[in-house]
Parts: C-alpha cells; sequence; structure tokens
C-alpha cells in the first residue's frame, strides 16, 4: 500500500460539503516517528509490530474536516491485535474491511495488515454516511484478504463472551514470558475466565510454562503431556497444557475438569 | 555540544545536590493492605489531596489483573483518557473499581479540547467552532467516559494534551470543564501537557482556574531546566503537579537495544519535591514491583545517579531530522540523510540499506575533504565531519561485500 494509491483515494471520493474546494495532506509515520503524532498510546502499537502510517487529512483553510489514519502492521495477526484491542464490546459492527464499527464520529476497520481509522469533524448521520462510503472506497484500494484470522475459530462458542477476543504479542496477562498469545473471556454459572492459546518465538513451550508456575511460586516437574494445575496468587487457578509448538491455558475457571476440555479442544484447533 | 545539553547535565548535578539539601514534604505511611511496604505521599499542591509518589498510568495495560494488584499494594491513583485503546480502557477501570469504595480510589481522565463546527451538514467548512457545540460535545464525551468508569463523577478532569497557552485558556474549554465541575462530575480539573510544557504550565498558573497539571518531565528532556522552573512556579502557586513519560521513552536509543534506567529514571523526577506523585504506565507484574520498590523508597543511589548521567550524556544513534544542522554546512551536505545511513549501519546494522541511500545522494567519498573545519552543529551532539567521513564512503563498497 503506497501513500500515493491513498492520496487517489482520498481525492476521488467526494466532499458532501460545499466550495471552498478542500486541501489535501498527508503525512508519514514510522516506529521512530510515531510518538509524535500519538504520543504514549504509540507504545501500543510497537508492541504489535507496527510498521508505518499514513495520514490523510482534508482540510479547509486550517480546519480539519476529516481524516484516515492508516497503520499497517506486521502481519494480520497483529493489526487485528491492535483493533480489538480498541473495538467496543457492543453495537453494530459494519461490513467494511474483514469488520468495522462507527463510534462518536468516528469509523474504525480492519483489513489484512491495515488498520484503519477515520474521523469526522461534523456530527450528525450524514457524516456517518460519509465516513461508511469513504470506507468503503479505501478498503477497495487497499485490497488484501477480507477475513478474520484463523486462530479466532479456535475458540469455542459456548459461554465466550462477545467481542473478548485478543491477540498479545508480547507480555500476556502481564507476564513477560508469555507471547504470541490469542484469548477469549468465558462465562459460566456467573463465573469469568479466560482461555488462551500461546505460540514463542523464544523458549519451548514447557519452558514457558514451567517459568510461569516459577513466578507464580509452584515448582512443576519438567516433563508431562497432560493438564497441569497450579494457582497463580495474580491471576487465579490456571490449567495449562503443551503439545508440540502451543501452549493453551485456561485462567481462573473453577471446574478442573472443564478446564481440561477446553484446553484439549484448544490444543486440537488447526491440528491436522 | 548544545546549550540544551549543557544545561541538562548542570541540571542533573543541581538536582542530586538539591535534593540532599531541601526537604521534601514526604510523609511515610504503613501499606494498610499489606503491612509490610511503607509508602511515600505528598500533597496534591492545595488541592487537599494526598497522593502516594507512585501512581499508575493505565494507558497501556489491558490486564484487570495488573491494576487489581498495583490497588492492593498500595497505589490509589490512576490515570486514563477518553480516547486511550478507543475507551476500552476506561471500561476496564471501571470492572476493576467496580465494588471498590469510591473514596479509596482518585481516578482522573482526559478528555480532548475538540472545537466542533455546527451540526448543520450544509454550513460552509471553514466556518467558526461553535461555543455551544464544543461545550457540549465536550460533556457528551466527558459523560461518556463517567459511564465507561461506572462513575457519577472522576477526581481529577484534564484538558488532554494541550501544547499551547491559546488551547489552555481557550474560553470554551474553560466553561466547558467549569461546568463539568459545577455539576459534580469531577472534583478537581486540570491540564496535560507533553510539548511547549514552560508555556502551558505558565498559562495554567495565569487562568487561576486549574489545580493540576500533567506534565512530560524527565531527565532526558532538552529543555529541562525551563520544564523545571514552569513546574517549581505551578506549584508555588499550589496548582498539583503530576509527572509523565518519566521514563523518557524507556530506551536510550530508537533500536531499543539500550534500556533506561528506570527505577532511577523515576527517582530521578521524584527528586524534584515540587512534583507530587508520578504515573509510570506499566505493564507487567515486575515493572509493578519495581515501581512499588520506589514508591517506599524513592531516594537515588550513587549508581543509579551515575546511571542516568551517562544516559543523560548519550546522544544515541538516532536522528530527529530537525535540520538545524544544514544551515552550518558549507557544502550544502544532505546531512539528515547521512545520519539516518549512519544509524541503518551501527544501529540497525543494515548497510545495505545505508548504501542505497548514500549511493542515491550521488557524494565523492569524503564530502568534507578540502574543508578546513565543521561549522555545521547537531542539536544532539552529533560529531557531524566524523559520521559524514564514515558513511560516505559506503557508495563505493560493492554491493556483494555487504550481503
Amino acid at each position: 500500500m503506497t501513500a500515493a494509491v491513498l492520496l487517489c483515494v482520498f481525492l476521488a471520493f467526494p466532499l458532501t460539503a460545499p466550495a471552498p474546494a478542500p486541501v489535501i495532506e498527508t503525512q508519514h509515520y514510522d516506529p521512530d516517528t510515531l510518538f509524535e503524532y500519538i504520543n504514549g498510546a504509540a507504545e501500543a502499537y510497537l508492541a504489535l509490530d507496527f510498521q508505518e502510517l499514513t495520514v490523510l487529512e482534508w482540510k479547509s483553510g486550517t480546519r480539519t474536516l476529516r481524516t484516515a489514519e492508516v497503520y499497517r502492521m506486521r502481519d494480520a495477526a497483529r493489526a487485528w491485535g491492535i483493533y480489538a484491542r480498541e473495538r467496543p464490546g457492543a453495537g453494530a459492527l459494519l461490513p467494511v474491511g474483514a469488520e468495522g464499527y462507527a463510534e462518536e464520529g468516528t469509523l474504525n476497520f480492519l483489513l489484512g495488515p491495515h488498520y484503519v481509522k477515520m474521523a469526522g469533524a461534523r456530527p450528525g448521520d450524514d457524516e456517518a454516511k460519509a465516513l461508511l462510503a469513504w470506507a468503503k472506497e479505501l478498503a477497495s484500494d487497499l485490497g488484501g484478504d477480507p477475513s478474520l484470522p484463523d486462530p479466532l475459530a479456535c475458540f469455542p462458542s459456548k459461554g465466550r463472551v462477545p467481542r473478548s477476543e485478543r491477540f498479545t504479542a508480547r507480555q500476556f496477562l502481564g507476564l513477560s514470558f508469555l507471547e504470541e498469545a490469542w484469548s477469549a473471556e468465558y462465562r459460566s454459572e456467573g463465573k469469568e475466565f479466560k482461555a488462551a492459546l500461546m505460540k514463542s518465538r523464544r523458549t519451548s513451550r514447557d519452558a514457558a510454562l514451567i517459568a510461569w508456575a516459577r513466578s507464580a511460586g509452584t515448582v512443576l516437574p519438567e516433563e508431562g503431556d497432560g493438564p497441569r494445575f497450579f494457582l497463580d496468587p495474580r491471576l487465579g487457578e490456571v490449567a495449562a497444557q503443551v503439545r508440540g509448538d502451543r501452549l493453551a491455558a485456561v485462567i481462573g475457571a473453577a471446574d478442573p475438569k472443564a478446564a481440561s476440555r477446553l484446553l484439549a479442544v484448544l490444543l486440537a484447533c488447526g491440528e491436522e | 555540544m548544545s546549550p540544551d545539553s549543557l544545561d541538562r547535565r548542570r541540571f542533573l548535578k543541581s538536582a542530586a545536590a538539591g535534593a540532599l539539601c531541601a526537604a521534601a514534604p514526604d510523609l511515610a505511611v504503613k501499606n494498610p493492605e499489606t503491612g509490610k511496604r511503607p509508602v511515600i505521599t505528598r500533597p496534591l499542591g492545595k488541592t487537599g489531596l494526598t497522593l502516594p509518589v507512585v501512581s499508575m498510568g493505565v494507558m497501556n495495560a489491558d490486564n484487570p489483573a495488573l491494576v487489581t494488584a498495583a490497588l492492593d499494594a498500595g497505589i490509589v491513583h490512576f490515570d486514563t483518557a477518553h480516547r486511550y485503546q478507543g475507551g476500552r480502557n476506561e471500561e476496564m477501570l471501571g470492572q476493576v473499581f467496580k465494588g471498590r469504595p469510591r473514596h479509596s480510589i482518585v481516578v482522573a481522565t482526559k478528555v480532548p479540547p475538540t472545537l466542533s463546527l455546527s451540526q448543520d451538514a450544509d454550513a460552509v467548512p471553514d466556518e467558526e467552532p461553535s461555543r455551544t457545540r464544543t461545550v457540549e460535545d465536550f460533556m457528551a464525551r466527558l459523560d461518556t467516559s463517567l459511564k465507561r468508569l461506572k462513575m457519577e463523577h472522576v477526581d481529577i478532569l484534564y484538558l488532554h494534551n494541550v501544547s499551547s497557552r491559546e488551547t489552555a485558556l481557550h474560553p470554551f474549554f474553560l466553561e466547558a470543564l467549569e461546568r463539568a465541575k459545577k455539576s459534580g462530575r469531577t472534583r478537581l480539573v486540570g491540564l496535560s501537557t507533553h510539548k511547549n510544557e514552560p508555556e502551558v504550565l505558565s498559562a495554567a498558573v495565569e487562568s487561576k482556574f486549574y489545580e493540576v497539571v500533567l506534565v512530560a518531565y524527565n531527565f532526558k528532556q532538552d529543555h529541562v531546566l525551563q520544564v523545571r522552573d514552569g513546574i517549581a512556579k505551578a506549584a508555588a502557586a499550589g496548582l498539583g503537579i503530576v509527572g509523565m513519560k518519566t521514563f523518557a521513552g524507556g530506551w536510550l536509543d530508537k533500536e531499543r537495544t539500550m534500556p533506561v534506567n528506570t527505577k532511577a529514571a523515576l527517582k530521578w523526577v521524584l527528586k524534584d519535591p515540587h512534583v507530587h506523585t508520578v504515573i509510570p504506565g506499566f505493564t507487567t507484574f515486575d515493572q509493578l514491583e519495581e515501581d512499588l520498590a520506589v514508591m517506599a523508597d524513592p531516594v537515588l543511589s550513587t549508581e543509579e545517579e551515575k546511571d542516568l548521567r551517562l544516559a543523560a550524556a548519550e546522544p544515541g544513534l538516532y536522528c530527529q531530522g530537525c535540520e538545524s544542522c544544514l544551515a552550518g554546512c558549507s557544502r550544502h551536505l544532505p546531512l539528515p540523510e547521512l545520519m539516518r545511513s549512519y544509524m541503518y549501519v551501527y544501529g540497525y546494522r543494515n548497510p545495505g540499506r545505508a548504501r542505497e541511500v548514500v549511493g542515491a545522494l550521488g557524494l565523492p567519498d569524503d564530502p568534507c575533504a578540502g574543508c578546513a573545519g565543521c561549522s555545521a552543529r547537531c542539536a544532539r551532539g552529533f560529531d557531524l565531519r566524523a559520521r559524514v567521513r564514515d558513511i560516505a564512503r559506503l557508495a563505493s563498497v560493492p554491493e556483494e561485500f555487504l550481503a
């Protein structure tokens, strides 16, 4: 995706407001300069391997009428990660890109490695319609696979809290050795718990699990194929299991048998 | 060496010495929750609030267990904003705080200073912003934040990310903040700033309206002396001072190979008795533990002081592209591009990329040859001549040698 393509889309899109003719300004940011644009919020994007941001501003005089921020992340999983982190827990989803939503004069959508955030200066329904039309144009020009990442399908729908799915590249659950984690919240009989499926580039699964238990004050045997259980005083009861290069975990579940069943489902997902 | 660098070094020295003499109004109380670690507190200006010197910047945290752990460890002040994580950050806090006594926590949020146009879609695009609309939109955003936080009021409401006197004193925003306070939606009003901080601090004092300032303050700031003076004046006027960006980005180099000693950086800010609390943005339990240790004992050790002095003197590899060097170069060399290439080689270890950039510039192997002395000056303190001579010869190195 080049800035030139984005600019063409921007210029081609009709603005509903009348003359004087608007002026388009573009800005570009990379991992070194993202702080200059979004300040401390850049940390969350950098933690998901942000690559490049193109900002399009539609201005009249000194007034910005509409903006589109096109964030390109390292891959679709990471774009999903930042999108899901900011997505509201309720409200209508929009058929733009892989998925989108509108909120408070803004419209955000996801498409492949791109996370696009758009905003209009003027509130109201007309502006919302104009933003959606522009978003569709932009999505069409960005191109790419309009489907959601595959690992999301690993999480069973029964009891899953809607839109609780997340992707965390590093420091999952605030623990430095857990990474590449897909997760979702569940609710069963009034009790909430979290399920996660992790990958790691640096350590074997078992090493990550043993480090986790150790940090929680428990010593686990080095070997073990089945589900293993320990109490993490910071997070609650943990059930975890390693298979191949994956670590599945259920955190905070009251019933060990139900947790084991969920672990089996997670680990079976995607296997040949 | 730039004057700013000298200022910063002098400040590091004087702050260290001054802290030994100045009697900071610290109070040490035993943490009632754990009964273990003492918690150092300071009054937040004349607001009537007293806070532990370490608070939590929640912006990048999305783990409720971490916030709960912070609460249980004695942190009481939590800083979020209307925009953080698209509002999800406030929602997460609302969930964590549900059921806790409201008086036991101090919640700060921020609403952006957005000037709204009329709602009329046919209005001319460059019309003047509407006072009524601006105030109403501000209040609507605040109400959304309160709903997400599941609260009837916040303790501190900031005008978010203010970088000019004009915005700080804009009558539309002052009216909105006043309405928020009079209606009981906030106990205190303030503004946050991480650009042109001295000007904004001065405007906050001038307003006789703001009660708290959330300000970027760290040992690496180029204009740290001016920020320190602004903070001192604001504190003298009775404003509460909350420090942010205390870790200076967390890394000494843009390539993230040299981490800042974050514990020392936090203690350095707290050595200034005019800073009442700080809001480090921890995201792991290990980081929380480090910050809690500072909350119990914010005194800089000799080793930590040394670390910060070295860090402050470290110019790093990153060229900001400020272009202030250009005017001084009699050869009109593209110095920012050359400095960036230097970073590619020595920071990213990517000489191929550097060769591409240098090759495209079409320079001789030694562009400084015949130049008696270098009159170009780098704001970051780079030795420009040495780096130019080092990097320019890369263009003549065969590509296959760099693979």
